[in-house]
C-alpha cells in the first residue's frame, strides 16, 4: 500500500520533470529536450536553454525540496508539533540574516555562506525555543513555538533590512535570493552543497524508525529502546544543516518543509522509511511545481519562486493552523 | 500464595532505594526482589511514589541513593535498546498520533530486536501477530488511531509492550480507560504472562483486582513500602487504614478481598 504511494509520487515526479524542461518561456518538444540531455550541441542556442537555464533549475528546485521537506519532517517529529518547519521555527531567517552579514562584513559567497547561515538558523532556533518557553511558561502548547518562532523570524527580517540598508548597492543583486529564489547559477553552490543533503537524508532514514517512536512519548520510546536525548538532538543536528543547505541555494523558500509532512501523511500514512522518501518526494514535487508556475504563468516575465510559495503555502499553513486548533477544542 | 519464596534468583532487585524531585523525597530506602513467575502489585494512594517507582526500576529516573539490579547489573548501565531486550514498559499516557495503524503501533514493540537491515522478520511478524490475538485486536490491525476508543487504543498498547517479548513487565495503571470485561482480560493476559516464566510489576488502583490477579502485593505509602506479601497478609483492615486513613471491613470473596468502609455499612 505504501509502497504503490511511493511508486506512484515516483511517476510523478519524473512527469513534472519532463514538464519542467519542455515549459518555459518557449515552449521545447520532447524531443528536443531529449536530444539536448543526450545529443547535446553546445551550438544549439534551444539545447543550452534546456540544460544550462532549465536542467540546472531542476536540480536545485528538486533538491532544495526534497531537503526542506525531510528538516520539516525531522522537526515536526523529534518536537512532536505539527506546524513546526524550518520557516515557521524562524531557522530559515537567521540563517538570511547571517548570511547577509557574512557578505557584508567578510564578503563571503556561494557555498562560503553555509557556515554563517548555519550559525544564524542554530542561533534563531535557540531564541525561538526561548521565546515559546516565556510564552508558554513551561507549558508545551503547539501554538506557543509558532508564536515564538514568528517573533523570531520578523526579528531576523528586521535584522537583514537593516543591514541591506547599510550599503544597498551591494546587495542589489541578491533581492531574488532574499525572497526565496531559483536563478540560473544557483547549481554553482548546490555543486559544493549537496552532499550535506544526500548525508543528511541518509541518516534520516536510518533514524527514521527511532524518531517513530517519540511520537508516544520520551518516556513510552525510551522503554522500546530508542534513547530520547540521542534521538532529538540526532533530528535536529540533521534538519538544521539540511534546511539551511536549501536556504544557502534558493533563499528562504517557505512552507515546503510545513506542507510536504502533511501531504505525506496524508497519501502514505505516519510512520516508516517509505513515509520519510515520500515526504522528500513531495517536497521536490511541489518546489518544481512552484518553478514552473514562476516561469510560466506570467511568461515571459518570470516571477520569484518564493513568491508562489508564499502564496500557495500561507494558504496551506492557514488551513493546518485551523485543524490543529479545531482538533484541540473537539 | 506465597510460592515466589521458592522461584529462584530475584531476576530484579531494588537496594535501598532513594529518589526525590529537587530535594522532596518521593521514595524512600525502598528495598524489594522481583522474582520469575511472580505477578506483583503496587498499590497506594495517590502522590504514593508509585509510579516513579516503576520509572525508577525501568531507568528513566536515576535514584539519588541505592540501585536496581537487572541479574547483575546495574538497569543504568545498559543501553536503552538493550535494557527493552529485557524490560517493557506500559506507561501511563496513551500518546500516539492519530494517523498511525494499529499494526504499526503494534510493530513498535520490536524495535529493540530490530537490526538496521533485518526489520520485519518471521519472528517479529509472529510476535506481532500473537500479541494482537492475546488482546483481541487483531481485527483492528488496519485502523487509525484517531479511530479507536481509550480502551481499543490501550489493548493496542498492551499488545506493543507484548511483543517486545521481555522477561520483565512494567505495567502503569494498564486497566486506564478499560471497560470492566477488559479489565478482566488485561489482568488476566498479565497473570498468565507471569504463569509463563516471566516477571509483571504492575502499578494498580483498584485493591480488589489486585488481591483477585496478583500473587503478591506491595502496599507504600509517603514513599515507603508499608507491607510486602501475599494479598491476605497485606491487604488488612489494620493496614488500609493505616495507609488510606479510613476504617474497612474486609470481605473474602474467594481469591478476592474486598474493603468495604464502616461508614457505609452503618
Amino acid at each position: 500500500m505504501k509502497v504503490v504511494g511511493l511508486a506512484l509520487l515516483t511517476v510523478a515526479f519524473v512527469l513534472l520533470c519532463g514538464l519542467h524542461l519542455t515549459a518555459g518561456a518557449r515552449f521545447s518538444s520532447p524531443g528536443l529536450v531529449i536530444d539536448a540531455l543526450f545529443e547535446h550541441d553546445a551550438r544549439n542556442y534551444q539545447h543550452v536553454v534546456v540544460v544550462k537555464q532549465r536542467l540546472t533549475r531542476l536540480v536545485v528546485a528538486g533538491y532544495s525540496g526534497a531537503v526542506l521537506a525531510v528538516s520539516g519532517l525531522l522537526l515536526q517529529k523529534t518536537l512532536r508539533n505539527d506546524l513546526v518547519s524550518p520557516s515557521t521555527l524562524g531557522i530559515n531567517s537567521g540563517a538570511v540574516t547571517f548570511a547577509v552579514l557574512g557578505i557584508y562584513f567578510f564578503g563571503l559567497d556561494g557555498a562560503a555562506l553555509f557556515w554563517p547561515a548555519l550559525a544564524g538558523g542554530l542561533f534563531a532556533i535557540a531564541v525561538t525555543f526561548l521565546a515559546a518557553g516565556l510564552v508558554s511558561q513551561g507549558g508545551r502548547d503547539p501554538l506557543a513555538l509558532i508564536l515564538g518562532g514568528t517573533m523570531t523570524a520578523t526579528l531576523f527580517s528586521s535584522a537583514t533590512t537593516f543591514a541591506i540598508s547599510l550599503d544597498p548597492d551591494r546587495f542589489g543583486g541578491l533581492m531574488g535570493w532574499l525572497v526565496g529564489d531559483i536563478g540560473n547559477f544557483d547549481y554553482q553552490p548546490l555543486a559544493f552543497l549537496w552532499p550535506i543533503g544526500i548525508f543528511g537524508t541518509g541518516v534520516a532514514l536510518i533514524l527514521c524508525r527511532a524518531l517513530d517512536l517519540q511520537t508516544l512519548g520520551a518516556e513510552q520510546a525510551a522503554t522500546l529502546g530508542a534513547d530520547p536525548r540521542i534521538v532529538r538532538y540526532g533530528a535536529l543536528a540533521l534538519a538544521i544543516p539540511l534546511a539551511i543547505s536549501a536556504v544557502c541555494v534558493v533563499g528562504p523558500i517557505g512552507f515546503v518543509g510545513l506542507v510536504a509532512p502533511h501531504i505525506a501523511r496524508l497519501l502514505v500514512g505516519e510512520t516508516g522509511r517509505i513515509a520519510m522518501a515520500s515526504c522528500a518526494l513531495i517536497g521536490a514535487i511541489i518546489v518544481t511545481a512552484a518553478d514552473i508556475a514562476a516561469r510560466t504563468l506570467l511568461s515571459p516575465q518570470l516571477l520569484h519562486v518564493g513568491t508562489v510559495m508564499a502564496l500557495c503555502g500561507g494558504i496551506a499553513f492557514l488551513a493546518i493552523v485551523l485543524t490543529t486548533l479545531r482538533r484541540r477544542i473537539a | 500464595m506465597t510460592s515466589h519464596e521458592k522461584k529462584g534468583e530475584p531476576v530484579l532487585a531494588l537496594k535501598d532505594l532513594s529518589f526525590g524531585y529537587g530535594g522532596s523525597a518521593v521514595l524512600e530506602s525502598v528495598s524489594l526482589d522481583f522474582r520469575p513467575g511472580e505477578f506483583v502489585a503496587i498499590v497506594g494512594p495517590n502522590g504514593c511514589g508509585k509510579s516513579t517507582l516503576l520509572k525508577v526500576i525501568a531507568g528513566l529516573l536515576t535514584p539519588d541513593q541505592g540501585s536496581v539490579l537487572l541479574g547483575d547489573r546495574p538497569v543504568g548501565s545498559f543501553s536503552r535498546k538493550t535494557l527493552a531486550l529485557h524490560m517493557a514498559m506500559l506507561a501511563q499516557t496513551n500518546e500516539a498520533p492519530d494517523g498511525m495503524l494499529v499494526a504499526d503501533l503494534v510493530g513498535m514493540g520490536r524495535y529493540a530486536h530490530e537490526g538496521w537491515l533485518s526489520r520485519g522478520t518471521a519472528q517479529d511478524r509472529a510476535h506481532i501477530e500473537t500479541a494482537m490475538q492475546t488482546m483481541e485486536i487483531a481485527d483492528l490491525a488496519g485502523r487509525r488511531i484517531g479511530e479507536l476508543s481509550g480502551g481499543q487504543l490501550q489493548r493496542c498498547r498492551m499488545a506493543m509492550t507484548l511483543a517486545q517479548d521481555a522477561r520483565v513487565l512494567l505495567l502503569d495503571e494498564p486497566t486506564n480507560h478499560l471497560d470492566l470485561k477488559y479489565q478482566y482480560a488485561l489482568l488476566d493476559i498479565a497473570r498468565r504472562q507471569a504463569m509463563a516464566g516471566r516477571s509483571v510489576i504492575a502499578v494498580l488502583h483498584d485493591l480488589t483486582l489486585a488481591s483477585l490477579y496478583a500473587d503478591r502485593i506491595v502496599l507504600m505509602s509517603d514513599g515507603r513500602v508499608v507491607a510486602d506479601g501475599a494479598p491476605a497478609d497485606v491487604l488488612t483492615p489494620a493496614h488500609i487504614s493505616a495507609v488510606y486513613g479510613i476504617g474497612t471491613v474486609a470481605m473474602p470473596f474467594g481469591r478476592a478481598i474486598v474493603h468495604l468502609p464502616e461508614s457505609a455499612l452503618e
